[in-house]
């Protein structure tokens, strides 16, 4: 059936709306009615109430006017005065029409009654009474005026006025009552209408809860049944269904959609089902995935071990780690055959410590041929643990052979339970051929490290600054032994140094710059095959001279580099330099003796001359002549020295002798006393006699030479530490401190004004310093500046220290007095037989040949006896020393022994109280013998004093 | 009479020449090193100083430098010298010697060039 707005008849807004209408229009209805009976009753009580008021008025009126009538009657009546009478008329007239207006209004009975009579009254009094009381008065028949007067018409009057008066008594009792009426009538429609809007708030309470019940309670179904979907329960929509209206069609559409939903739910879940199927599928693709992936992970890991570890010990562990991980081993052990590179797991020390190295010979033999076996063994009941039943054990060996074939590192590997695949052996034997690579290149590695460290090592420890130099001209390496002459401090060591930065370190440090610069710039650009060099010198501190020579390199005949090789030559310039100083030096000392014996030969050749200036001058030639010799045997000397071609003729040498015999040259000069302190009780020593004469004539002249205003010079002879150490001291002009040390280099003379004076080679301290190091010894100076000098040089003793000696007076020595013995004495021969003998029994000797000299020295020294030689020369005998010694306090009370080839004269021996008087020849031991009786002698003829105690 | 002062730490040297340059009416003065040599030009005028080169103290060299400007003017020098190398006749020149004469030299040509000098 068509319906063209259903919706417009049956939808809930219509019937909504249709209701509110017909709500609106009933709500007005009765609106309208109560207001229009409500209006209706008010006019009607209005009416009423004005018509009371009127009829009030009227009566009031007819009252009033019948007064007036009756007032102008009498005026009539009493003045006869006709204007009076017109005025009686009117008021009949008007009178008469408000009569006509009362008998209008709603009258009651008593009323109309009223009416009629006043009608009556009126009709009458105008009519009849009115004409006759004219007559009378025209008449002025006043009696029968009284007479009509009270003929009835008064009672009519006052009939009349009593009615107005309980008229008017009655209206006010009406207009109450109407009032009270209205009052009454108001409350009745306030009531009314209270009553009427309850009803309709009843009315609409109902319509709306309908209205609501209806609307509400099918949404309400409608949700339960949603909700049951939602839960999966299906409610019956039945009653709904069957409506019309938009929850009709909701429920409709409800239901077709609850309809499509379940069907599309039924394909999901299929659906879902299948999802849920690939999921799973996918989760396992994934877990796969994630396996291989750490497999690679390991795979690369083990992968970097291989190609990058130089630590064999590392590369092991990776190894081991990654094997483990694949192949999930119980127990395994992975080592190298050298070098106790070992890895386990499950395994205890000792046994991995048993393990490694004790490879069964076979299983050695078998891993070489097959690489990886497997053995397959039942687990003894022991090892089963907690197992009930038996299992296999599977022990897998497997080998890394080099590239010859040998064995190199075993893997030893166990599992419980689970065999090996043969994928897995294969595997593992693939791993094993790469392993083998790696430990070749960690070998190949090792190898190529010695080798460098060794070149680095050889190149570190030459002494030759090394700097390779690339072509673009940074330093590709560089040396120690540079870094210290270039003083880098690592500035330049290391990474590759710039040129700019190293030159411009050559440059601040070098003494020639701009040279050296050059030299490097063109070095490395250039192309040359042989080698230059240049000199540069460092004046930091002391100054540095080094020569540096340029090498180009280069590789397949393209230069590529240039090798820099600095040479530390400051020594050899120092000799260079030494040896130009040498040839001046020389060249000047040869020159000027030479000078002289030129000009003086020319001199006698081309002058005259008397035969004494002759004399004079051949003299000087003849000295000249020796200098120049002994320059040249000098120079012979340190050259033969120098180059190695000395001869030295060792023996066994007495060194006193020696002393004694250098003193006896020295005796001569005239300034200086030589003199010998023999404190030595072992003399003998290995040497060359000649060379040591040279030693002490060098030393011993120097001392002379240098002690220009003379002096004492004393040559001392002890034994310290096992050693003979011989000193040679003056009381010259002495050194500076800062020149000790460079005297002992050739060709060195201190430059000073008194030195220069002193002239000589400035070799013989070199000469001397050579032969005493050739001989074991040492040679060292002590000096201070005009305090003299003294040079000392020790010897190694020749033999055994003598023994057997009877006496030892050195026992006694107090430490303090000293067992110093003079002997004054021109013979040496004697004097050293003598001394000797002293010695040997522990006495020092102090030689002398000059008497004023031992007379000096006996003020200084103290003795235990001084032995004399009469026959001393001709300045001073014996007996002069002795008178002198004995004159003098200090020396008065010392023993004398005259030595002499005299006979004994008496009265000097008395006269000066001389202890013994030896007469050549004596046997030496006498000596010893009576100056050991002066040591123990209490009454101190001399100044030694021995305690007690001691004595022997 | 012309004088002469011989400056030689040598003795000897000295000897040699004080007698060469005798007996040829020269008043000949000797001294033994450059303050001694500097001592005696300050108190009497010289002609001519026969220097040593090498010399304990000071140096030939150092005693011309000490000299009074003035008198370089009038006093000629003669330097003598075991020096014998070009480069040192140079340097010696240059610092203000007047005349140079290596050792050893003939007695013969050290009066001829003395007289050389003094007579011109």
């Amino acid at each position: 059936m068509f319906k063209p707005f259903p919706l417009l008849e049956k939808s809930i807004r219509n019937q909504f709306l249709k209701t509110l209408m017909t709500l609106i229009v009933v709500f007005l209805i009765t609106m309208l009615t109560f207001f229009i009976y409500v209006k209706s009753s008010n006019q009607s009580l209005q009416k009423e109430r004005d018509s009371v008021r009127e009829k009030a008025v009227l009566v009031d009126e007819l009252e009033e006017s019948i007064n007036e009538i009756f007032f102008r009657a009498r005026g009539y009546y009493a003045f006869q005065n006709d204007q009076e009478l017109n005025l009686l008329n009117e008021n009949l007239e008007e009178f008469e029409i408000l009569l006509g207006k009362y008998s209008e209004l709603r009258l009651t009975k008593e009323e109309r009654e009223l009416y009629n009579e006043l009608v009556d009254f009126h009709k009458n009094y105008k009519t009849i009474i009115l004409p006759k009381a004219i007559s009378f008065v025209k008449a002025n028949d006043y009696a029968s005026l009284r007479k009509l007067s009270n003929s009835g018409t008064n009672d009519l009057v006052n009939k009349f006025v009593s009615y107005t008066k309980a008229y008017k008594k009655k209206t006010d009792v009406d207009l109450n009552q109407i009032f009270t009426k209205t009052i009454e009538q108001a409350q009745q429609f306030t009531l009314i209408a209270l009553i009427l809007s309850g009803l309709i708030l009843f009315l609409v309470t109902v319509i709306m809860w309908r209205v609501l019940y209806n609307l509400i309670r099918p949404i309400e179904q409608l949700t339960t049944a949603t909700n049951a979907i939602a839960t999966g329960r299906i409610i019956d929509l039945g009653g709904l269904v069957q409506r019309e209206d938009e929850l009709g069609i909701l429920t409709n559409s409800f239901q077709n959609m609850t309809k499509s939903i379940q069907e599309k739910e039924e394909v999901l879940t299929t659906q879902n089902e299948e999802l849920i199927a690939q999921q799973d599928e996918l989760q396992e693709n994934q877990s796969q995935l994630q396996h291989s992936l750490n497999q690679l992970q390991k795979y690369n890991q083990l992968n970097h071990a291989l190609t990058f570890t130089l630590n064999k010990q590392k590369l092991v562990e990776n190894i081991h780690e990654y094997l483990n991980y694949i192949h999930k081993f119980d127990t395994s052990i992975l080592y190298l055959l050298e070098g106790n590179v070992y890895v386990s797991k499950g395994l205890t020390n000792k046994s991995t410590e048993h393990l490694v190295g004790n490879l069964d010979e076979n299983k050695r033999v078998r891993l070489e041929e097959e690489q990886s076996f497997v053995i397959t063994r039942e687990v003894v009941p022991e090892a089963q643990g907690i197992a009930q039943e038996s299992y296999y054990c599977y022990d897998l060996y497997s080998s890394v052979l080099n590239s010859e074939g040998q064995l190199v590192a075993v893997m030893m590997a166990t599992r419980e339970g689970y065999p090996y695949s043969n994928q897995e052996i294969e595997d593992l034997n693939g791993l094993m051929n790469r392993i083998s690579i790696a430990f070749e290149r960690i070998l190949m590695y090792e190898e190529v490290e010695r080798s460098r460290q060794l070149n680095q090592n050889i190149i570190d420890n030459v002494n030759e600054g090394i700097q390779l130099v690339s072509i673009s001209g940074d330093i590709i390496l560089i040396n120690k032994a540079l870094c210290r002459i270039i003083r880098c401090q690592n500035r330049l060591e290391g990474k590759t140094t710039s040129q700019q930065t190293w030159l411009e370190h050559f440059q601040t440090l070098s003494d020639q710059p701009e040279e050296l610069t050059s030299f490097f710039k063109k070095a490395i650009i250039e192309n040359f095959k042989d080698t230059r060099k240049i000199r540069y010198s460092i004046s930091q501190d002391t100054p540095v001279f080094i020569e540096v020579y340029a090498t180009s390199v280069y590789e397949d005949m393209e230069k590529v580099g240039t090798i820099f090789v600095h040479r530390d030559i400051t020594r050899e310039y120092e000799v260079d330099q030494m040896k130009s100083e040498l040839v001046s030096t020389v060249s000047h000392e040869l020159r000027t003796p030479l000078s002289s014996v030129l000009g003086f030969t020319e001199l006698l050749l081309t002058k005259n001359l008397k035969p004494e200036r002759q004399k004079k001058y051949i003299e000087t030639i003849h000295k000249e002549a020796i200098r120049l010799t002994n320059l040249i045997n000098d120079f012979l000397d340190i050259q033969r020295m120098e180059s190695g071609k000395q001869q030295y003729n060792m023996q066994s040498l007495a060194i006193d002798e020696l002393a004694i015999e250098i003193v006896n040259r020295f005796r001569h000069e005239k300034n200086h006393h030589v003199h010998l302190v023999d404190k030595a009780r072992h003399i003998n020593v290995k040497a060359d006699q000649e060379r040591l004469v040279q030693v002490f004539i060098n030393l011993v002249g120097n001392a002379i030479k240098f002690s220009p205003n003379g002096g004492d010079v004393m040559i001392s002879l002890e034994n310290v530490n096992e050693m003979l150490q011989v000193s040679i001291k003056d009381e010259g002009i002495g050194i500076p401190k800062n020149d000790i040390s460079n005297l002992f280099q050739k060709f060195k003379r201190i430059d000073n004004s008194s030195r220069r004076k002193i002239g000589g080679t400035g070799l013989g301290l070199s000469i001397s310093r050579e032969i005493i190091l050739k001989h074991g010894g040492e040679i060292w100076i002590e000096s201070e500046e005009g305090q003299g000098t003294t040079v000392y040089f020790n010897l190694p003793l020749g033999n055994k220290p003598l023994s057997g000696q009877t006496i030892k007076v050195d026992d006694l020595d107090d430490g303090q007095i000293g067992l110093n013995v003079m002997i004054v004495e021109d013979d040496l021969s004697l004097a050293l037989l003598l001394s000797e003998e002293l010695k040997s029994k522990g006495f020092t000797v102090i030689h002398h040949n000059d008497p004023k000299r031992a007379f000096e020295d006996a003020l200084r020294v103290p003795l235990v006896g001084v032995v004399i030689d009469l026959m001393l020369g001709d300045e001073m005998n014996g007996w002069d020393l002795v008178q002198q010694l004995k004159e003098t306090s200090q020396t008065s009370r010392i023993p004398i022994v005259i030595s002499s080839a005299l006979d004994e004269a008496k009265e000097e021996v008395e006269k000066f109280k001389i202890e013994k008087y030896f007469t050549k020849p004596y046997p030496p031991e006498e000596l010893s013998k009576i100056l050991v009786t002066f040591l123990l002698s209490k009454s101190s003829n001399g100044n030694v004093i021995f305690p007690e105690e001691k004595r022997e | 009479m012309k004088r002469i002062l011989v400056v030689d730490d040598e003795e000897t040297l000295r000897m040699l020449i004080c007698d060469t340059l005798e007996d040829l009416g020269y008043e000949i003065d000797g001294a033994e090193d450059g303050e001694e040599a500097l001592k005696k030009v300050s108190q009497q005028s010289y002609d001519l100083m026969i220097l040593d080169y090498m010399m304990p103290n000071l140096t030939g060299i150092e005693v011309i430098e000490h000299l009074p400007n003035e008198m370089k003017q009038t006093l000629s020098i003669l330097m003598l010298t075991a020096r014998a190398q070009e480069a040192d006749r140079q340097v010696i020149l240059e610092k203000g010697a007047d005349y140079f004469m290596s050792k050893p030299f003939s007695p013969v040509d050290l009066i001829k060039f003395v007289e050389e000098i003094l007579n011109v």
